[in-house]
C-alpha cells in the first residue's frame, strides 16, 4: 500500500485493467485496489485527497479526477450521521484522525451527494500513517456501502412497529366480543340463578359475538398461512351468480339495515372453475367493507364478463379512498385513514386476504373511484378453460 | 327515585347485556350508540348521575364526546370510560374522565365502579 500511495500520481492517468498476473506489479496493485468492493481513500495531512479507488468515487457519486482534487470538507458531498444529522466537521474520519494520530473507532456514515437524491450508508475505518518523526504522512479511510444492510434494518423495524400494533388492534377487537360475551353469559347466569327463563334472543346474541370471535381468529390464521404460503384452494365448478346471490343474502342476513343491489346483465348461469367458499369469502369481505364505510347509502355488487374474464364489482358511495392509500390498503394491518382507523371495527386484513385469494385464482383486484363519487373494488378473474 | 345511568357504545349486545344488569340492580338506564346520538339525548335540566362511555365509536367517539360533554356541561355528570385499550386509564386521564374500567370486565366490577359515583 506505501508503494502504492506513493506513486499516486501516476497512478491517476493509468489505465485499470481488470487484475491480471500478466501485469507487473504496481499495476496488479492497482487492479487489485481498484477491484475492491470496498472504497478506499488516502489523505495527505492537508486533508486533500492524493487518490480514491473507483469504488470510493462511486460512493462519494464524483469521477475521480473531481475527488483527487478535494478536501475532507469539500462540500461536493455532505456526510450525516447514523440518526440523519448533518457530520460536523471535526467527527469527519479524517479530522479524526488527524486529532488523536491513531485509528478511528468504526463509524456509520451517510454520504450525500448533491446530485443524488438518496443516501449512500457506509461503515467506515480510518487510520494514520505516521512518518519517522511520529508526524502524519497520510491518512487511510476505508468505507464499506451498509446502504442495502441499514435500509433493511429500517424496514425490519417498520415491519416490527407494524405488527406491535396489530396486536394492540387485534387484542382490541378480540376483548370487545369477548366483552359481550362475558356479559352475556354473566347476566344468563345471574338469571337463571333467580330461578328466570333465557330467551332465544339472549343465545342467539351468544352465538353472534362467538362467531365473531371465530371470524377474527380464522382471519388470523389465513394471514399465518399466507404468509406461509400454505393455503390450498379448494377449486370446483362454481355458478358465480348464484354464488352472488348467496353472498348478498347472507349478507343481509348480518345487517337486515342494509341495502345491496345486484347488477349483472347475463341471464344463463356464468359458471367458473373456482374455490367456492374463498370466493365467497372475498366478496362477503368487500360487503362488509362498503357496508362500513358507507355511511349507510346503497351499495352496488355487479357482475360483467367477457370472453377472457369476468369481472365482479362492488361500489360504496361513502367517503373517498385517498388515491395515495389506494395500494397501501390492501397490505396487511393497514387500515385507511386515522378517523376511520379509530371508530371502525376490523382487524385491517381483510382486503389483504382478499387481494391473495384473488391471486391465487389468478385474478387480480383494484380499487378506483368513479365519476359518480363511488367507491368501486373490482375483482377480475380469468374464465380459463373449463 | 332511581339512580339514572347513561351507556354509550357502539357494541349493541354489550350495551343491552348492562342495560339489563343495571336496571335487575335497580337503575334507570339510558343508551346511545355513539357520542353525536348521545348529546342529543342531554339537555342542561336532563343530565344522567354518570356517564359511562367506550372510547372507540363511529360518528363520534368518546375523546369527541368527553370534550364537547365538558364544554357544555362542565363536570355536571361524573364520565366513567370503558375501554379495551392497553392504554385505558391514560386515556381516561387524557379526556378528564373521572375513572375508567378495561374490557373485558365482571358485572360486579362495573357494579362497583358505579358504587363509587352513586351511593
Amino acid at each position: 500500500m506505501t508503494q502504492l500511495n506513493s506513486q499516486h500520481s501516476s497512478l491517476r492517468a493509468t489505465y485499470v485493467e481488470p487484475y491480471s498476473f500478466n501485469l507487473d506489479e504496481d499495476d496488479r496493485y492497482q487492479s487489485l485496489v481498484e477491484n475492491l468492493s470496498i472504497g478506499i481513500v488516502v489523505h495527505e495531512a492537508s486533508t486533500r485527497i492524493l487518490f480514491a479507488n473507483s469504488t470510493a468515487c462511486k460512493m462519494l457519486g464524483l469521477c475521480k479526477d473531481v475527488v483527487e482534487k478535494s478536501y475532507a470538507s469539500d462540500p461536493q458531498w455532505q456526510f450525516i450521521e447514523e440518526d440523519g444529522s448533518p457530520m460536523r466537521l471535526e467527527r469527519f474520519p479524517v479530522n479524526q484522525v488527524i486529532t488523536t494520530k491513531s485509528r478511528m473507532p468504526s463509524l456509520v456514515i451517510g454520504i450525500q451527494h448533491s446530485e443524488h437524491k438518496g443516501t449512500t450508508w457506509v461503515f467506515c475505518d480510518a487510520y494514520p500513517v505516521l512518518d519517522l518523526n511520529e508526524q502524519i504522512f497520510q491518512i487511510i479511510v476505508n468505507f464499506t456501502d451498509i446502504t442495502e444492510r441499514i435500509y433493511l434494518e429500517k424496514e425490519l423495524i417498520k415491519a416490527k412497529t407494524a405488527k406491535s400494533r396489530f396486536i394492540d388492534i387485534a387484542a382490541h377487537e378480540l376483548k370487545n366480543p369477548i366483552a359481550s360475551l362475558s356479559a352475556q353469559v354473566e347476566l344468563t347466569m345471574r338469571r337463571l340463578t333467580k330461578g328466570q327463563a333465557v330467551d332465544m334472543k339472549t343465545m342467539e346474541k351468544i352465538q353472534r359475538q362467538t362467531n365473531r370471535v371465530s371470524k377474527l381468529v380464522v382471519s388470523l390464521l389465513d394471514v399465518s398461512r399466507l404468509e406461509k404460503n400454505t393455503i390450498k384452494l379448494k377449486k370446483q365448478k362454481v355458478d358465480v351468480v348464484a354464488l352472488l346471490q348467496d353472498c348478498i343474502q347472507d349478507f343481509q342476513l348480518s345487517y337486515p339495515q342494509s341495502q345491496v343491489k345486484l347488477t349483472y346483465n347475463e341471464t344463463n348461469q356464468v359458471i367458473m372453475e373456482l374455490d367456492q367458499d374463498r370466493l365467497f369469502q372475498v366478496i362477503t369481505n368487500l360487503l362488509d367493507n362498503a357496508n362500513k364505510y358507507s355511511e349507510q347509502k346503497p351499495i352496488v355488487a355487479a357482475l360483467s364478463y367477457d370472453s377472457d374474464k369476468i369481472t365482479i364489482s362492488v361500489s360504496d358511495r361513502g367517503q373517498e379512498i385517498p388515491a395515495k392509500i389506494r395500494e397501501e390498503i390492501f397490505k396487511p394491518f393497514i387500515r385507511g385513514d386515522d378517523k376511520l382507523k379509530s371508530s371502525t371495527p376490523g382487524l385491517g386484513l381483510g382486503l389483504f386476504i382478499s387481494r391473495s385469494i384473488v391471486e391465487l385464482h389468478g385474478g387480480k383486484i383494484t380499487q378506483s373511484r368513479s365519476r359518480n363519487h363511488e367507491n368501486i373494488f373490482s375483482v377480475e378473474l380469468p374464465r380459463g378453460q373449463l | 327515585m332511581k339512580p339514572w345511568i347513561f351507556l354509550i357504545d357502539d357494541e349493541a349486545d354489550l350495551l343491552q347485556a348492562i342495560r339489563d344488569f343495571l336496571e335487575d340492580e335497580g337503575f334507570l338506564v339510558s343508551t346511545a350508540a355513539n357520542g353525536e346520538e348521545a348529546i342529543k339525548k342531554l339537555t342542561p335540566k336532563n343530565l344522567p348521575d354518570l356517564i359511562i362511555l367506550d372510547m372507540k365509536m363511529p360518528i363520534m367517539d368518546g375523546r369527541s364526546f368527553a370534550k364537547l360533554f365538558h364544554e357544555k356541561y362542565d363536570n355536571l355528570s361524573p364520565i366513567v370510560l370503558v375501554s379495551g385499550d392497553a392504554n385505558a386509564q391514560k386515556n381516561a386521564q387524557s379526556i378528564n374522565a373521572n375513572g375508567w374500567i378495561e374490557k373485558p370486565f365482571k358485572l360486579d366490577e362495573l357494579l362497583k365502579k358505579i358504587k363509587e359515583f352513586i351511593t
